[in-house]
């Protein structure tokens, strides 16, 4: 899934630019970050196991809720880690309401099994390398697979941890742990 | 970093490329990477990993809607935001012509309003006293959507009659007229109350299934919202759509679903 505008979404991430501070409308800002994350934020809300339908709802209600939060004149700094914190909370939302009780196995509850997130005609497409690197993923622990998916999305250290509600320690571990397996 | 000649570990490196470092301890890592073969290596690879592992997994996620398509979509929520907003109080001044066309309006609510508390009762109360806004979507407060256990034999079975919703009787319409404030002149000539979730989608004739429909309405009319209603059973029928997922749809928006399952802005 090529995602044309990665360089500027690159620049925001890293701060460079802060659309924030645009003289925009909100209506403007939303669609415009919309624009820019919005296929991103598809690869995020997949990664946690939603179907393509749920997860394109799941977006277009952060967008919502982005454009409410804009309009009241609440905190705009680093809306990128914001809109990547409500992705993730609205897409657990909807995993529990579709999947229920599925999800628990092992006595973990309401963690996803990596299998579900890639269908089988995704194997022919990739080379070796990458075939290797994604088995290692998929086998990683959830939240082990999540603080990858975040990272390889550009978030920071600290947006990890902001999105998935642990501590920044947990977010160096998981990473160190994950790197070291997978290269 | 104390001192540069001392190699840069990890998460050093990481809070190097996440701009976590203060501005010395920056400078000592870029002093360090410049004179530092290995170092300089250990932070290319991490960039380089993140990349591939980025093209391992980047196939999830396939969008269902063009770029166009979901900005359409988005686009027509956030105008439904802001009209939901505006709405109720720009129409409720626009319609008060003068002051006293407002006092003598504010003094009927009030009569009718002490007569309704007194004639309450069970769980429907006329809200006039909450002048509503009725738009071409319903209140979720007043109307959620209340659905039955239903078969897919049972709703599929029969094909001959597109249109096999019973009629809402006329006290329950009376009833969700005054849910939502709309004056007896008003009710049967500008509104009528249709199922939110009609029951061939297993929807029932439980009041909070209920809601009045303007007529007026120019795009999202009772035309738009059965044709909706006719291809989601279809699709539930044809095992394309979950009911469950059609049901929840159709309550939660049945103009964004009427969009989204027909992948266009506005209505054909």
């Amino acid at each position: 899934m090529p995602d044309a505008f990665a360089p500027l979404v690159e620049r925001i991430l890293s701060g460079e630019i802060d659309e924030a501070t645009s003289a925009r409308s909100p209506e403007d800002e939303v669609l415009n970050l919309h624009d820019l994350f919005r296929i991103r934020l598809l690869r995020y809300a997949a990664s946690l196991g939603l179907k393509p339908h749920d997860a394109e709802d799941v977006i277009q209600e952060v967008f919502l809720a982005l454009f409410k939060h804009l309009r009241a004149e609440r905190p705009r700094n680093n809306l990128p880690g914001w809109i990547f914190r409500v992705t993730h909370r609205l897409a657990l939302k909807r995993r529990v309401q579709s999947h229920g009780d599925e999800l628990i196995r092992d006595g973990r509850e309401h963690e996803l099994v990596a299998e579900d997130i890639f269908s089988p005609e995704d194997e022919v497409i990739f080379d070796e390398r990458q075939r290797r690197l994604r088995s290692i993923f998929l086998a990683l622990p959830e939240i082990d697979r999540l603080c990858l998916q975040l990272r390889s999305e550009g978030l920071k250290y600290r947006e990890i941890a902001s999105v998935l509600t642990i501590s920044l320690g947990s977010v160096h571990k998981s990473l160190s742990r994950s790197l070291s397996r997978l290269f | 970093m104390q001192q540069n000649t001392r190699h840069i570990h990890q998460l050093e490196a990481i809070r190097f490329i996440d701009g976590e470092l203060s501005s010395p301890e920056a400078a000592d890592v870029e002093l360090h990477v410049e004179q530092c073969e290995d170092c300089s290596q250990m932070l290319s690879a991490m960039n380089a990993r993140l990349a591939q592992l980025r093209g391992a997994i980047s196939n999830a996620g396939q969008p269902v809607y063009s770029r166009e398509q979901a900005n359409s979509l988005l686009k027509s929520k956030l105008m439904e935001t802001q009209i939901g907003s505006h709405k109720s109080v720009q129409t409720w001044l626009s319609r008060s012509a003068n002051r006293t066309q407002l006092l003598r309006y504010a003094a009927s609510v009030a009569v009718v309003a002490v007569g309704m508390a007194v004639l309450s009762h069970g769980n429907w109360v006329g809200k006039l006293s909450g002048i509503r806004t009725i738009t071409d979507l319903p209140d979720k407060s007043l109307t959620p959507g209340v659905v039955r256990q239903v078969s897919l034999t049972e709703i599929c079975e029969s094909e001959s009659d597109e249109d096999l919703d019973p009629a809402v009787p006329p006290s329950m319409q009376k009833k969700v007229f005054y849910e939502y404030g709309v004056p007896s002149a008003r009710q049967r000539k500008d509104f009528q109350v249709d199922y939110l979730i009609n029951p061939q989608l297993g929807g029932t004739n439980d009041i909070h299934n209920l809601w009045p429909q303007p007529y007026n309405s120019a795009e999202w009319n009772a035309e738009a919202k059965d044709a909706l209603e006719r291809h989601l059973h279809r699709m539930v029928c044809e095992r394309k759509l979950d009911l469950a997922e059609a049901q929840r749809d159709i309550s939660t928006n049945w103009i964004a679903a009427y969009q989204k399952y027909f992948h266009t802005a506005k209505p054909v």
